[in-house]
């Protein structure tokens, strides 16, 4: 993976092919020691890739908004191979995987947001340069991170292609999040896989071979393969078109939430895509580790005892929705039961999707009695389970904390007691614990200064606790006025809309990356005579 | 409220106050508390009935003979109980949960005994929300008889001196110097509670010497002998219940200023009462925990200036301090002021008042901590090799007690979350939901949403009043003993179901050998 396009082949690799570069450039090459700008390289690499093909799908199709693609897209393209050419890794302390981390997203939003920029995507209503900025920046985040929310209000003046990129960038940010969740973050020890190595049997339930690379492919099969086979599927059922099958096939697995269609999947009133939707919501959901092992021939779904737990937890919090829906909210059983279902697995899984036909419909849940849209709160908060592409707090951390909790009321009554803290069978090691905990504490502090903040921008209560759970969990939809038929740009001010985009951001990495991004570039202004490898 | 003198592991000694000859004394601790409550409610209930003479005297009459009722209980009570000498940690956690649990029992009954209130659930409410010192209520204030006002405002009182006892001589005592006043009273300044009698002498001549204190500033700000006994106990110990439906609404700004110091003094709490006292003022502003209490109100009052057309900066501290020491007076409908309001009052609310007051909430001093924790975890996944310790005073905190402060935090949330979403299932709006479940389980009261700045329960269902029955108890007595409780009649069920299998096959047996 960190084999920069035009590096000279091996010995064994054959004959030598005719170098692309000049030699004066080619003197260059990876010259500059930044691990930061080489992997943002890389990560622009791939997603001037996806920019290209949808400008390709937008010429053979709308062609509205080709060059509003190509341009951008040729530019990072340039950007993206050059900062991979010409850099290589460099150190690699904690400090400087979270800034590579951190800056390599920031940078993928910023550079993502240039086609809704330069397509004029949020032009309407006479908006300002700032404003326009500022809704680009947050569509783009909101796709990068998977969450879903938008201010997109005219869904018929951007072609298919601006759209589908729209799609696709989701399906980026969940591809990262995969590769984020399997080899950094169980390095940093913040992504939870290492609380799963902890607990499975094995000692490398998270690698899955010894090499990162051959793991990141693999589970980036799994990956593929799931959309694939989610879009085939969907194409089959009546209803989507090809260009929807895999628009919505791209945000589903991916836990995304967005659609072509202003109204998500409520545009379809088919119960059969409502099923296929929440099938790949579900399978999203969980541990691609597990997926692998699954389609290798060796199932540990029953023995997992996270995704035992997630699957109570969502069976539970529908079955309360539709009860409360049902006896309560003035609804029929039948149509209880589908808009309870979908809206758990949907807000369960980080998803996103609405099954709402409009403001006020059985599926739009702010318009629900109280205790349904709490349920739904609290599945905002816990997410999905850990190695996957959803977001939220993940369940593996809630049953630590549980774990936690009791043991606290143990050691107040016995307080010389020596009592670990033990996830199935396995004991966890008190760093890991202690981690988990500042990893909640973290997620809470930032809820309550989201939340002030947001409130004091002029949101209303609801809508900005709403939102803040929302953007950190990388839901999408939020209560309130920023619910499932409703849109962030009226519902928050430009400020405000700015500070969910940092949140979002911040939910997606997990926290941690985001707030020590500027550690490194700290450090490397603090230590300017720090030795620098010769090229 | 007699506090047991004897420290830990000191022999039991023969039992204090006369012993009635023939009799043997029941070993109990939980009902040793509650007879020394009584002994203290008592009494107090009768000055109440016997203050309300002139008013409605068949209320008044009611009072004072429930109250004699009461002391000759509670006498009666400490003559036949003893405390045991040496108690487990659990039943002690327990013990001071079945302890609130009695007193609130007790309370409701001499409200329906009084015929003050007619129903039992609403007597259960007004009682919980007078011993638990939260600003809530079913009553109509302006029809309540002076005697039935000072009851109330007394219950309050009550429950907030016991609440300080709890808090600062039981459960430390209970949990061997492993609570978070064991690392506060190694200060220097802070040699309030050098022995558990002595601690509890000196707690009680603070306590009511502000009350008296804040009593006497009322009356010199203008307001009548029953308004200002209503409010002095009332701020004295953050209950918040005032003699108007519209508490601090219809009072002139001098009223305000005394309410808002009293407020801020009540939610310091003891040991910055302590420190003044001992003329150690000038040490205060060494203590951490203090700065941050003090940010926190500017903060909140700047925001509230801020974000509300109209607001005055006197308002606006007033209600920063009421909500932030968990009272509950209110100068106007503040749940009227707006969305910034509503964020910024919910922090305040949800972190409460500092280690040592009758308030409630997370307390100033665990935010402190939770935030220093999450702090140094940061710096850890900089560097996982690096010392990083966390301080308070200068003085270093050990991992356990971060580690207990942590899973605490997270039952503490567990328990408001849980309340929110009961709520909203009885009926209630998410925003009214989250607001009433953080503020119960705080002890604030007002709410926004249906309950409204006053705190009144009309537009709260039965249901949900009862959620926030239990919330206010949790609240109050902290989270430790309902879940040790729940754990406790977890075991016991276990147990009972393991005699009873024993039993069951035992009579088997002789069956048996009977046919034999």
């Amino acid at each position: 993976m960190s084999d920069p396009p035009g590096s000279s082949p091996s010995p064994v690799s054959g004959p030598a092919a005719k170098p692309v570069l000049p030699p004066s450039l080619r003197r260059y090459r990876r010259r500059y020691h930044s691990t930061t700008f080489h992997v943002i390289g890389i990560s622009l690499s791939f997603v001037s890739v996806g920019m290209l093909a949808c400008a390709l799908l937008e010429l053979f199709t709308t062609d509205r908004d080709t060059a509003a693609l190509a341009a951008p897209g040729a530019a990072v393209a340039v950007i993206g191979v050059g900062a991979w050419y010409f850099t290589a890794p460099g150190s690699v302390r904690n400090r400087d995987v979270f800034s590579a981390v951190g800056w390599t997203w920031v940078a993928t939003t910023a550079v993502g947001a240039l086609p809704f920029m330069a397509a004029g995507a949020f032009a309407g209503g006479g908006a300002g340069l700032a404003a326009q900025i500022v809704d680009s920046v947050f569509e783009s985040a909101s796709g990068y991170s998977a969450t879903g929310s938008t201010v997109l209000t005219d869904f018929a003046s951007p072609g298919r292609g601006l759209l589908m990129y729209r799609q696709a960038t989701q399906w980026y940010g969940g591809m990262g999040v995969v590769l984020l969740a399997v080899t950094v973050l169980p390095f940093l020890g913040v992504g939870g896989l290492e609380l799963m190595s902890a607990e499975a049997p094995g000692p490398s339930s998270d690698r899955l071979t010894p090499r990162v690379s051959q793991t990141v492919r693999r589970l980036w099969a799994v990956y593929a393969g799931f959309t694939l086979a989610v879009m085939l599927v969907l194409f089959a059922v009546p209803g989507p078109s090809l260009y929807d099958s895999v628009a919505h096939a791209l945000t589903t697995v991916a836990t995304g939430g967005f659609s072509p269609h202003p109204d998500s999947i409520g545009h379809f009133g088919s119960v059969a895509v409502e099923a296929v939707v929440m099938a790949g919501a579900v399978a999203g959901a969980v541990s691609f580790t597990l997926h692998w092992r699954a389609v290798t021939g060796h199932p540990a779904y029953h023995r997992d005892s996270e995704l035992r737990t997630y699957i109570f937890m969502l069976a539970t919090a529908a079955a309360v929705m539709v009860a409360l829906l049902w006896l309560e909210g003035g609804l029929e059983l039948g149509q209880s039961v589908r808009v309870g279902l979908f809206n758990a697995v949907s807000l369960g899984t980080s998803l996103g999707y609405s099954n709402a036909t409009g403001p006020g419909s059985a599926g739009d849940y702010v318009a629900w009695v109280g205790g349904a849209q709490m349920v739904l709160l609290f599945l905002m908060v816990v997410g999905g389970c850990s190695g996957s592409t959803s977001g939220g707090t993940k369940v593996m951390r809630m049953q630590v904390l549980g774990v936690v909790m009791v043991r606290s009321v143990r050691r107040a009554q016995t307080p010389r007691a020596v009592i670990p803290v033990k996830l199935g069978d396995r004991v966890l090691a008190e760093p890991v614990v202690a981690r988990v905990v500042g990893f909640f504490l973290l997620h809470l502090m930032l809820v309550l200064v989201g939340l002030v903040t947001l409130t004091a921008l002029g949101g209303e209560f609801e809508t900005s606790l709403g939102s803040v759970v929302s953007a950190l969990g990388n839901m999408g939809p939020a209560l309130g006025e920023a619910g499932p038929t409703a849109n962030f740009a009226d519902a928050f001010s430009l400020p405000a809309r700015l500070v969910l985009t940092v949140l979002m951001l911040i939910g997606r990495l997990e926290i941690v990356p985001i707030l020590l991004m500027f550690a490194a570039p700290w450090h490397r202004l603090r230590a300017p005579t720090s030795p620098r490898p010769s090229p | 409220m007699r506090a047991d003198s004897r420290e830990p592991g000191e022999e039991a000694g023969p039992p204090a106050g006369p012993r009635p000859l023939g009799r043997r004394r029941v070993d109990s601790w939980v009902l040793a508390g509650l007879a020394d409550a009584v002994s203290v409610l008592g009494p107090v209930t009768a000055l109440c009935g016997l203050g309300g003479l002139g008013d409605d005297n068949g209320d008044a009459l009611a009072f004072t003979v429930a109250g004699l009722a009461l002391t000759g209980a509670g006498l009666m009570g400490r003559g036949r109980t003893r405390r045991p000498s040496n108690v487990s940690p659990r039943r002690i956690i327990i013990g001071i949960g079945a302890l609130w649990g009695a007193m609130i029992g007790l309370v409701a009954a001499v409200y329906l005994a009084t015929g003050a209130i007619g129903r039992v659930d609403d007597a259960v409410v007004e009682a919980a929300a007078g011993f638990t010192t939260t600003a809530l209520t079913t009553l109509e204030i302006e029809e309540a008889s002076r005697a039935l006002l000072l009851w109330r405002a007394a219950t309050s009182w009550v429950g907030g001196l016991t609440a300080v006892v709890v808090s600062l001589v039981a459960l430390p005592r209970a949990l061997r110097g492993t609570a978070l006043l064991a690392f506060t009273n190694r200060d220097r300044w802070l040699d309030l509670l050098p022995t558990a009698a002595a601690g509890f002498r000196r707690l009680a001549a603070l306590y009511g010497g502000f009350t008296l204190a804040c009593v006497a500033a009322f009356l010199a700000a203008g307001l009548g002998p029953t308004d200002a006994v209503v409010h002095g106990l009332g701020a004295a110990s953050t209950g918040g219940f005032s003699s108007n439906a519209d508490s601090f609404a219809g009072y002139g700004p001098a009223a305000r200023a005394v309410a808002t110091g009293a407020m801020f003094a009540a939610g310091a709490g003891v040991f910055v009462m302590w420190a003044a006292v001992r003329g150690r003022a000038g040490r205060l502003w060494r203590s951490q925990e203090l700065r941050l209490y003090l940010a926190i109100l500017a903060g909140v009052t700047a925001v509230l200036v801020a974000g509300t057309d109209g607001l005055g900066t006197a308002d606006a501290l007033f209600t920063a301090v009421s909500v932030s020491s968990t009272t509950g007076f209110a100068t106007g409908e503040w749940t009227a002021f707006g969305s910034a309001a509503a964020g910024v009052l919910l922090v305040a609310a949800g972190i409460g008042s500092m280690l040592g007051s009758a308030g409630g909430g997370a307390r100033v001093l665990r935010a402190r901590l939770l935030a220093a924790f999450g702090r140094r975890e940061l710096r850890r996944q900089l560097d996982p090799h690096a010392v990083a310790v966390v301080r308070h005073d200068g003085q270093p905190i050990g991992d356990g007690t971060l580690d207990r402060l942590g899973g605490y935090s997270v039952a503490h949330l567990a328990v408001v979350g849980g309340g929110g979403l009961l709520l909203a299932a009885a009926g209630m709006s998410v925003t009214s939901g989250v607001w009433s479940a953080i503020s119960a389980v705080s002890t604030l009261g007002p709410a926004f949403g249906d309950v409204g700045a006053f705190g009144h329960l009309d537009g709260v269902s039965r249901p949900a009043r009862l959620i926030l029955v239990v919330l206010m108890v949790t609240g109050r007595v902290a989270i430790l003993p309902l879940l040790s409780a729940i754990g406790f009649a977890l075991r016991s069920k276990r147990v009972l179901d393991r005699r009873r299998r024993r039993l069951v096959r035992s009579a088997a047996r002789r069956l048996e050998r009977l046919g034999r």
